[in-house]
């Protein structure tokens, strides 16, 4: 009995000590391993509407053109061979305003099948993208420009199938080595959309993308594939590319794990595996790479103190990211929306047009407190934005007029508000947050407790809803506020201008301020999307950015930086525009 | 009893349809839209871009809710329980996938909970008011009272953290390697036992350590329930006067607790444990997520945050065969322990 004892305790002290050493040495080499809690939505690069998917394709996939590692506003050659351009004339500008776009193609460029690339591959990704309904922002944004209209549905409704095949047809032309876009009119961050790294202009083959069962490529057969589904979509579980790496398995709600492509056009890659494993709880992520069982992981501001001095892991926090979030002011809320009280100004509710004066909503800016916010939700790990151009991007004017928490002006715009109404009648509403959504919830606490402190009159009930019931809500304009963001996946500051003041770019729509945006907004942001002029661009998106502030339609209360960890083993890493989103051909380990 | 048993099982189509029916309608008090975010993944990244007007009509959201249930109701008979777009897959493959993982919770749990809380309780119950019986009841207590998530966490940074003994996930990265990219087949869809039918004895042992954290952090509160089950039954049952008369007829007193005593107590345990079972096949979210161990419970609560109704449809289901199915057979282990027991 005693020998027993003697031998269960060897065992445990070897359970033990095996385990303090396990993890010291570099952990599953050549494989990098990457914990998320972004699970996969689709592996067809055009359906991508999450950033942390593309960052998939990006790894799979090459587009057209691309950046240099971690520099955003250069351009360099990806599968063409030369970024176009009016100096070296394969942009050409009709007096028209038609806009003639080549891109030569690269030679000897393989998919992972061993198929070559050639320009047919390029006519027909995108054909197929503006066909099947892509729905990723940036095929959005080229099929407006291309073919000018939100979706090539709608232009088969104007014009029928026939005419509208034609015009898609002849909008891509293929000549040898070149393929050439025809766009109507300018359109400058096209060369940037082109430039994703294989995201949502991911270029596909044909031939494997027909054998997979996708649209054949021909006219007969392209109304059939129309408006694809998560569940029509032939790609939504396959990938192909000609990218550093291959798709070897996707569980989409598990793990994705991608093999090393040796015959790379650039070179083999460094890594020979890439495994992106979901691991939902943030807890466990740090773990396991505290462990060295996973190498790279994105950590919550909270969670900082855990990993900051730890054995082997490099944290890099602060890290400015694409994400901008706005609280929306709903211009023309429904009549029949329960959360505007008895639809009377008063203390039993308010109007349905109660945000349509100026100076009402700018008492709301001087109520946000945007330190507080930042500091509390954030723990200081957040910028205050300028306004609608991000941080960091081209033409953000940090010069540009700030609101600022200021109860003294909030007070002063209440009091002119609606004539002073608003001041003597009070107001109730109920602002609406996603249930679960910290960050939403705080904002807009903080601006309930600092409107409610100006007046007694003044009462902001607070509610949650599921997600699903959120969107259909703000879709209904039911809400007063709206609390949405911007995620702009091209570095021009025409995306984030357009989807904010334009009267298609669809807060115009939801907040009701279409009209607005026709009369005084479209012009401005058409020109700075069709103008190649710098200069001229840089004021354009400057007048812009001041009419922003001006006309106050939204408070712009944070852009989100992020942190992420990874270990001292990885080597290569480095910053891109969603810092979670790893370029993985640029990694070594060991 | 083979009569009793067929027409219980005819009712379960009956359930199963009012239940589909009623879950169906209560969705659709719900607008197009909601429905459609299911589809919008992470409510951070969508933007206004997002052509939801066509989506509606594009995934068919607008259509009247007769047509809607009349189209699935059809694919369902012919085996085609709908696509799911919380779990990015065919409702039936994600219920393949992630049911025989929480089986296999389920099942490591099921001994715990049941052995243990047998031979616990009786322990308890057998030296009442003495030092295990004391022990015991403090540390049941401790078990229901803990919350499964602090519990395990607090197992993962002791077992993993620091000794490195038993990791999270289903299997290491070696042996998914195996599973998923060689030859090896799956059966089952669980891990232990497909491991030994393809004579995999190295996968079966890595399946069982990454399921020991997970199978305790789970049965925790379940055990602790069942222990003082037993133990009150027990103690009870102990107290009657043929247990008396066992004991006076000189019988051991190991045979008058094992074969007389508790047999008679298991009755209101067995009507426990089916309770038991059914809720644990129905998965256990935060264990799910704590353990990095995608299963029923994890899938169910994704569907239902996201109003993915064929999903949520598809486990209703489910859980309306299982919980029928398990009262069945508890019904029937009755007439086992107790042979004066009629079912009619």
């Amino acid at each position: 009995m005693r020998g027993i004892r003697w031998i269960l305790f060897a065992v445990a002290m070897a359970g033990i000590l095996g385990g303090l050493a396990y993890g010291q040495s570099v952990s599953n080499p050549g494989t990098f391993i990457q914990a998320t809690i972004n699970s996969v939505e689709t592996l067809d690069p055009q359906f991508m509407l999450s950033s942390a998917t593309t960052e998939i394709s990006y790894n799979v996939y090459d587009s057209l053109l691309d950046h240099p590692a971690g520099d955003l506003e250069a351009l360099v050659p990806g599968l063409a061979t030369v970024v176009p351009s009016l100096d070296n004339g394969l942009i050409t500008l009709a007096e028209d305003g038609t806009t003639y776009i080549t891109f030569p193609i690269r030679s000897g460029v393989k998919f992972h099948n061993g198929a070559t690339l050639t320009s047919e591959d390029v006519k027909y990704t995108f054909m197929r993208a503006f066909l099947v309904g892509g729905q990723a922002s940036s095929i959005n944004m080229l099929v407006q420009n291309l073919l000018g209209k939100a979706s090539f549905s709608e232009l088969v409704d104007e014009m029928g199938y026939d005419a509208a095949y034609a015009t898609l047809d002849q909008a891509i032309t293929v000549s040898g080595i070149n393929v050439t876009f025809k766009l109507p009119k300018p359109f400058v961050p096209f060369l940037g959309i082109m430039a994703d790294g294989g995201a949502a202009a991911a270029i596909l083959n044909k031939a494997w993308c027909i054998e997979q069962g996708c649209w054949p490529g021909t006219k007969e057969t392209g109304q059939a594939n129309m408006n694809l589904t998560m569940e029509t979509d032939p790609l939504f579980g396959k990938m192909m590319g000609t990218g550093p790496f291959q798709l070897v398995l996707c569980e989409p709600m598990e793990r994705v794990v991608l093999d090393a492509f040796k015959d790379y056009w650039r070179g083999a890659p460094q890594l020979d595996r890439v495994i992106r494993m979901i691991v939902e709880d943030t807890q466990t992520a740090v773990l396991l790479l505290k462990n060295g069982d996973v190498d790279f992981t994105s950590i919550d501001v909270t969670e900082l103190p855990q990993v900051q001095g730890a054995a082997g892991v490099t944290v890099l926090d602060n890290l400015p990211s694409n994400w901008l979030m706005k609280i929306n002011f709903v211009l023309h809320i429904s009549p029949s929306s329960s959360y505007i009280g008895n639809g009377v100004l008063g203390s039993d509710g308010i109007p349905a047009d109660f945000f349509t004066d100026l100076d009402l909503r700018k008492a709301f800016q001087y109520s946000f407190d945007w330190d507080t916010y930042i500091n509390d939700v954030f723990l200081g790990a957040a910028l205050k934005p300028y306004g609608p151009v991000l941080i960091g991007f081209p033409t953000a004017n940090p010069a540009n007029p700030q609101y600022y928490y200021d109860p003294a002006k909030a007070e002063e715009y209440f009091r002119n508000a609606w004539g002073g109404q608003v001041w003597e009648k009070g107001f109730h509403l109920t602002a609406v947050y996603s249930t679960g959504s910290r960050h939403r919830q705080m904002a807009l606490e903080l601006l309930k407790a600092n409107v409610e402190a100006l007046n007694p009159k003044f009462r902001i009930d607070l509610a949650s809803l599921p997600w699903a019931a959120y969107v259909g809500a703000v879709q209904d304009k039911q809400l007063p506020m709206s609390l949405f963001g911007m995620l702009p996946d091209v570095f021009d500051p025409y995306l984030p201008l357009f989807e904010h003041m334009h009267s298609a770019g669809g807060y115009a729509d939801w907040s009701g301020y279409t009209d607005l945006a026709i009369a005084k907004y479209d012009p401005l942001v058409n020109e700075l999307g069709s103008n190649y002029d710098p200069a001229r661009r840089q004021e354009l998106s400057y007048e812009l950015q001041r009419m922003a502030y001006e006309d106050s339609l939204s408070i712009f209360h944070f852009q989100a930086v992020e942190h992420v960890a990874l270990r001292d083993w990885i080597h290569g890493f480095y910053v891109g525009p969603f810092p979670s989103n790893v370029d993985f051909y640029a990694l070594s380990k060991g | 009893m083979v009569r009793y048993v067929i027409k219980r099982l005819l009712v379960l189509p009956l359930i199963l349809l009012v239940l589909s029916a009623l879950i169906f309608s209560l969705v659709m008090f719900l607008s197009p839209y909601e429905r459609l975010a299911v589809f919008v993944p992470n409510a951070d990244s969508v933007s206004a871009n997002i052509p939801f007007d066509e989506l509606v009509e594009r995934y068919g959201l607008d259509r009247p809710f007769y047509v809607q249930y009349y189209e699935w109701l059809k694919q369902v008979l012919h085996g085609n329980l709908g696509w799911s777009p919380s779990a990015r897959m065919p409702v039936a493959r994600a219920i393949g996938r992630y049911f025989p993982a929480t089986v296999e919770l389920m099942l490591l749990g099921s001994v715990i909970v049941f052995a243990g809380g047998v031979f616990l309780g009786t322990k308890a119950a057998v030296r009442h008011n003495r030092l295990p019986d004391q022990f015991v009841r403090v540390g049941t207590i401790f078990g229901v009272s803990m919350p499964e998530f602090v519990f395990g966490l607090l197992l993962l940074v002791v077992f993993y953290g620091w000794l490195k003994w038993f990791p999270p996930g289903r299997l290491s990265m070696w042996a998914e390697d195996v599973v998923y990219l060689s030859n090896y087949r799956q059966y089952t869809g669980m891990n232990l036992v497909d491991s030994l039918i393809n004579r995999r004895p190295d996968v079966f042992l890595d399946a069982l350590r990454h399921l020991v954290l997970p199978a305790i952090a789970y049965s925790i509160g379940l055990l602790s329930t069942m222990v003082r089950m037993v133990r009150s039954a027990l103690l009870e049952t102990l107290q009657m006067d043929y247990v008396t008369t066992a004991r006076a007829k000189g019988l051991a007193e190991r045979i008058v607790t094992i074969r007389h005593a508790r047999r008679n107590a298991l009755r209101p345990v067995i009507t426990l444990a089916g309770s038991i079972v059914a809720k644990m096949l129905g998965g256990a979210v935060i264990v799910e997520t704590v353990f990095n161990y995608r299963g029923m419970g994890k899938f169910i609560v994704t569907a239902a945050q996201g109003l993915d109704f064929p999903a949520i449809l598809g486990a209703s289901l489910l859980i309306g065969v299982i919980i029928v199915v398990t009262n069945l057979i508890i019904d029937l282990l009755y007439m086992v322990i107790d042979p004066t027991v009629v079912l009619e």
